[in-house]
């Protein structure tokens, strides 16, 4: 500052651009920061000292990211800057606070000559709601809950006095034949209250934000349902050193939800064969979960992911009609994306698109 | 070994009966007294009220407490009931349609024994029932109040 005063008096014209180009950083509305080619923070502008609650000047000299960042945002810059980047390119990702996970920003890290110019842009709305919107999940949630509960307990009564009925033995084959359809009827309406409760907090629950496993997941929700199936024949094939960011409970029911179909649409095959393979793209975790059962026809490949639409009944396989429904909304809630490939009679292939843990990418 | 009477506290009538077979089945031969809302429930547990002319003393082996009850819900009777050096020490099982995890957090923050949820399916109601009495009235020993 001190020193380019006389320095613009001297030349003249030629160092007015480099002053105008400062002013223009400075007064940005998106946050700015230049770092140099081993990642020390040289200028900081007013906005991103504005986001991180921070004097810019003190954001000035060292590797500041190592302290403003959570550890996945801050192993993301360090590793992108150690590399030797290749001008023009621009690297998005999602970083967030050290202390404070709702704030949230995306960045951008692109390669300048001898050096990178880091950018943050408040995040999307997502995470505050507008006030309205709240109260309606609020009053949703209670009558999920409210359902829930006052449903289940008429359903008892209706399981608990036909079993008590099933005892007596004034019954006749008929007459227990009945029942046991009583009974059925009664696990499929507590089994559908189940997925509409779980439909309904995988729509409104806070998410947490942690790093995910999905090795780990895939061979939990793996040996879950080989307890529930033991007599079946299996190969479940998980990939490991994959990693999500994401929310664990949410996105294990999200791999349960795709493995329990695969395993449940493979029963007329000699065996289950499932293979979970995975990618990691920028800052996108991809994971493909093939599978050999029936398979269905991609004209209704839409249709699979509303409530309530099955293309298949009951006897071949087919649940409550929630199970994708609920998996998309967990998709979507993480920012990712579901869909699905398949050919009748040959298998089908679910993709989910979720955020990539930080830092794994390089 | 003492037989003092398992106190339930449920407005549902069905349930009530259901859980009344499911002890009989479960071969937990014990009284069963049926309550149906929260302030009845204080009023027999401390004795006054309709119930002014009981022992206080004799306390229920266990309470069995549905959360959603008319008047006083199953939370505040939670709360008088730890709240009180009478009924500090009483074993209390949650009994609840609800699985919510706030639901489960809460009330074990407010000092609940265990929470269990009621299954639709009455032979896994049966097998609960047993397991509640095995635990609460056999394998752990009630602690004997110092008026006895």
């Amino acid at each position: 500052m001190d020193n380019s005063t006389p320095a613009s008096a001297a030349s003249g014209r030629r160092d007015e651009v480099p002053s105008r180009y400062r002013d223009a950083f400075e007064r940005a509305a998106g946050g700015m920061a230049l770092l140099a080619a081993g990642g020390q923070w040289q200028a900081a502008n007013a906005a991103i000292a504005r986001m991180l609650g921070r004097d810019a000047a003190a954001l000035v000299g060292a590797q500041a990211h190592e302290v403003l960042f959570d550890p996945g945002t801050a192993e993301r810059i360090r590793a992108l800057t150690a590399a030797a980047g290749r001008e023009g390119t621009d690297v998005a990702f999602d970083a967030s606070d050290a202390h404070d996970p709702r704030r949230r920003w995306r960045a951008t890290v692109s390669a300048l000559p001898g050096g990178w110019l880091l950018q943050l842009r408040e995040a999307e709305a997502a995470p505050s709601l507008p006030a309205r919107d709240e109260a309606e999940h609020r009053e949703q949630d209670l009558l999920a809950f409210g359902l829930s509960h006052d449903l289940r307990a008429p359903l008892r009564s209706i399981a608990g006095f036909a079993a008590r009925l099933d005892e007596s033995a004034s019954l006749d084959d008929e007459g227990r034949a009945d029942l046991a359809r009583i009974h059925a009827a009664a696990a499929r309406a507590e089994a559908l209250i189940d997925a509409l409760l779980e439909l309904s907090r995988a729509a409104h629950q806070p998410l947490r934000d942690e790093i995910v496993d999905i090795g780990l997941l895939g061979d939990w929700v793996a040996s879950e349902l080989r307890d529930a199936d033991p007599a079946r024949e299996a190969v479940v094939l998980v990939p490991e050193g994959l990693y999500a960011r994401g929310d664990e409970h949410w996105i294990k029911s999200l791999l349960h939800k795709l493995l329990d179909n695969a395993w449940k649409f493979s029963a007329d095959r000699e065996r289950v064969e499932i293979r979970i393979e995975g990618e990691v793209d920028g800052d996108r975790l991809r994971l493909a979960v093939h599978d050999h059962g029936c398979g269905f026809d991609m004209r209704y490949a839409d249709k699979l992911f509303l409530p309530f639409q099955r293309l298949h009944g009951a006897d071949q396989g087919g649940g409550s009609g929630l199970g994708l429904a609920i998996a998309t909304r967990i998709a979507e809630r993480h920012g990712g994306r579901l869909w699905a490939s398949s050919r009748p009679g040959e298998g089908s292939t679910f993709h989910i698109e979720l955020p990539a843990a930080g830092g794994d990418a390089a | 070994m003492d037989h003092s009477d398992i106190l339930l506290i449920e407005d549902n009538p069905d349930d009530a009966e259901l859980t009344r077979i499911a002890f009989a089945q479960a071969g937990i031969d014990r009284n069963l007294v049926v309550l149906r809302d929260g302030a009845e429930a204080l009023d027999y547990l401390f004795a006054r009220g309709v119930h002014a002319g009981r022992d206080p003393a004799q306390l229920p082996a266990i309470v069995l407490l549905d959360l959603n009850l008319p008047k006083l819900d199953g939370r505040e009777v939670l709360q008088a009931i730890r709240g009180d050096a009478r009924t500090r020490a009483l074993p209390v099982v949650v009994l609840t349609t609800s699985d919510e995890p706030f639901d489960v957090e809460a009330t074990y923050a407010l000092g609940v024994n265990s929470y269990i949820r009621k299954p639709v399916d009455f032979e896994q109601f049966v097998g609960v029932v047993k397991q509640i009495g095995l635990y609460w009235l056999v394998l752990n020993e009630p602690r004997v109040a110092g008026g006895m």
